[in-house]
Order: structure tokens, then C-alpha cells, then sequence
């Protein structure tokens, strides 16, 4: 069994081993999964805001928000010899449905919308996604195979 | 972390609310309900997902909002079957979320949560001198991680800290669990320790 990395809210972790990566409980925020199969790279991270411009310390929250977790984990594995990467992502739901709630509170759309535009400007293709809806998910991403597999409560378990 | 002053105000006003909640609570039953409050504390995130069982765990949540002198997000947070239990005993019959009465069982959810939580706002402006306007409910029932999720959004508290106030309801026999999480927005912390009485820089 290869080592399995647990993934709290607004960190991220990188391996260049096999190694199972997972967090649990995504809500609005997204899990993104950022690998090269072929050299052994893997990383996720749990993002939990779209944009660090609202950051007071953002050294210490790179983990926290869409664009610092994927420019910075992009600049590892490449620093690492990844030449071919790929994303997978899941999260971004709403959990709670407000009745008079403004569109800003969107979060998890947004969330989805920074972690795409963020892929693109790294150049990096996005293969798999399993994002929006309303239910919680747990992910795991077996680095050897490239599988994501996605549990939530009410729906069931996914692989992308 | 709070200190034992602060421990003592912030529990009493946890028993306060309970005591308006389990009032509210009987009548809405129609049995007497007790509700005790065994702790009460300032508790980091990761803490509070430990005690509720874990990120994963099943739970049902009813989520409210405070306007007016605050902006706070109120969440009460029960697991999935101690919240079928409470709300069988409304309905006065067994339920089952996601079964064929879910959304008579989701209206009695809300409703509960909106007299307990409106039971601890009262609580709480009453001992902060604060005028509160309470939002309508919403809910969710999935895990609790990603329903905690909505309330670390709201907070920008120095390492994502809640008012954590630990809840035992009996009633019929049902010892059942619950959780209710005060969740001030950045300035709102500051205001609700003056209130208090406290220097949170000292």
C-alpha cells in the first residue's frame, strides 16, 4: 500500500513517491490534483478562496486560496522535472441554499471559476472535474494509477 | 484562548440560551426537554471537527445570521441520527432523512434550529446590549467539514477560531448532541469582548 497523505483546509502537499493523497469533507472549497504521471509527480491541495488579493499574510496562506496554491505547486513539480502535467478537480458546492443570499456568496462557483482560469494561464490541461451541486466530498488520488475517486454521503462514491 | 473570566460569561450565556431554547423546544414538543450546557469555550476549527466526530461525519447543520450591531453567523451542527431522533419526536413518528418525508422533515429541522438559535441570539444580545435582526434558516445535511466550510468563509479570525458552546439535550429518554458555533465576522470579535468587559490585546 502506497503512503497515504491526509490534506487539512487551505493545505497542500506534494510527493514525488506512489503515494495516496486525500482530503475530507470539501464543501465549497476545491481539491485540486495537479500530477505527471509518467515522472511520479502528484500534488492536491484544498483551496478554499478564489483570489489572495484579500490576504494578510500570504506567505503563510499560499495553501489558502486558488491562485498562490496553483502558481506555487506548478513552480515545484516543474522545479522537480515534470514536463507533462495534468489537473483533475473536485469541490465547490454550495452546502447551505440561502433564500436571500446575494450572488458574491457564490463562493464555490467562484472557487471553480479561479482554479480553471489559474490552470489555463499555467498552461496545464484539465482531463477530469467533479465540481458544483450541493453534496460534500472526500477525495483520494492514487498517484500510480492517475485515479481520483470521489465519496459523498447522499450520492454515492465517483471515479474521474 | 479564553480565560476563566471570560470562560465564566461566555458559558453562562450558553446556559441562558439553553434555558430560553429548552422552554421553546417543550412547547414546540410537547414534552418537557432539558438542554445543559457542558462547555463553553473559544476552540480553533480543527478542534471543533474533532469533537463533532470528525470531518467526514454525517451531521445536520441549521445555519442563521445576525445583522444589525454584529454581523455573526450562527451554526448549530447535530449528527444526522440524534437530529431523526428530534425531529421523529416532532413529527411523532420515526424519520429518515432523504426518505419519503424529507421535506417535512428538513421544514421541522429549520424550525428547530430556528428556535434554538434564535434562543441563544437572544442570549447573547441581551448580555452584550447588542440589537440583533436574525435571518431565515438554511440548512444542510452532508459532512460536517464541508458544512463547516461556510463558516470559516465568514471568519477571518486569527487562526480560524469559533465560540464553541457544547450542548446536551434530553428529552423522552433521547440523550442527544449538539453543537452551536458563534462565528463573529473580523470586527465583530472585537466588539462582542467589550462587551464583555474584556481586553483581547491584554
Amino acid at each position: 500500500m502506497d503512503e497515504l497523505i491526509r490534506i487539512g483546509i487551505a493545505e497542500y502537499a506534494i510527493s514525488k513517491q506512489p503515494v495516496i493523497l486525500r482530503t475530507a469533507g470539501l464543501g465549497s472549497c476545491v481539491g485540486v490534483v495537479i500530477y505527471d504521471q509518467e515522472r511520479g509527480l502528484s500534488s492536491m491541495a484544498h483551496v478554499m478562496l478564489p483570489d489572495s488579493a484579500i490576504s494578510r499574510n500570504r506567505e503563510a496562506e499560499i495553501g489558502k486560496f486558488a491562485d498562490t496554491a496553483i502558481l506555487e505547486i506548478v513552480k515545484r513539480l516543474r522545479a522537480n522535472g515534470a514536463l507533462r502535467l495534468r489537473a483533475k478537480i473536485a469541490g465547490g458546492a454550495q452546502m447551505f441554499q440561502f433564500k436571500y443570499e446575494h450572488e458574491s456568496m457564490r463562493i464555490g462557483e467562484r472557487n471553480i471559476a479561479s482554479v480553471k482560469d489559474m490552470l489555463q494561464k499555467t498552461g496545464i490541461p484539465l482531463v477530469a472535474e467533479d465540481v458544483g451541486g450541493t453534496n460534500g466530498r472526500t477525495i483520494e488520488f492514487h498517484s500510480k494509477s492517475g485515479r481520483l475517486v470521489i465519496r459523498t454521503v447522499n450520492v454515492g462514491t465517483l471515479e474521474i | 484562548m479564553l480565560n476563566s473570566d471570560q470562560k465564566d460569561i461566555f458559558r453562562e450565556i450558553g446556559n441562558i440560551g439553553a434555558g430560553h431554547a429548552a422552554t421553546a423546544l417543550s412547547t414546540l414538543l410537547g414534552k418537557p426537554i432539558e438542554i445543559e450546557v457542558p462547555s463553553a469555550e473559544l476552540e480553533s476549527f480543527t478542534t471543533i471537527i474533532d469533537r463533532v466526530g470528525g470531518a467526514e461525519a454525517y451531521t445536520a447543520g441549521a445555519l442563521l445570521r445576525f445583522s444589525g450591531d454584529i454581523r455573526a453567523t450562527l451554526l448549530f451542527l447535530m449528527p444526522l441520527h440524534d437530529a431523526e431522533k428530534l425531529i421523529g419526536q416532532l413529527m411523532k413518528s420515526e424519520f429518515q432523512f432523504f426518505s419519503d418525508s424529507h421535506e417535512m422533515g428538513v421544514s421541522a429541522w429549520e424550525e428547530i434550529g430556528n428556535i434554538l438559535i434564535g434562543a441563544y441570539a437572544r442570549s447573547i444580545s441581551d448580555w452584550l446590549d447588542l440589537s440583533l435582526q436574525v435571518s431565515v434558516p438554511a440548512s444542510a445535511f452532508d459532512m460536517v467539514g464541508a458544512l463547516l466550510e461556510v463558516a470559516l468563509l465568514e471568519s477571518s479570525t486569527p487562526g480560524n477560531m469559533a465560540l464553541y458552546i457544547d450542548t446536551h439535550l434530553s428529552s423522552a429518554g433521547n440523550e442527544l448532541t449538539g453543537h452551536l458555533l458563534l462565528l463573529p465576522e473580523a470586527n465583530a470579535f472585537q466588539t462582542v469582548f467589550q462587551r464583555l468587559g474584556v481586553d483581547i490585546d491584554g
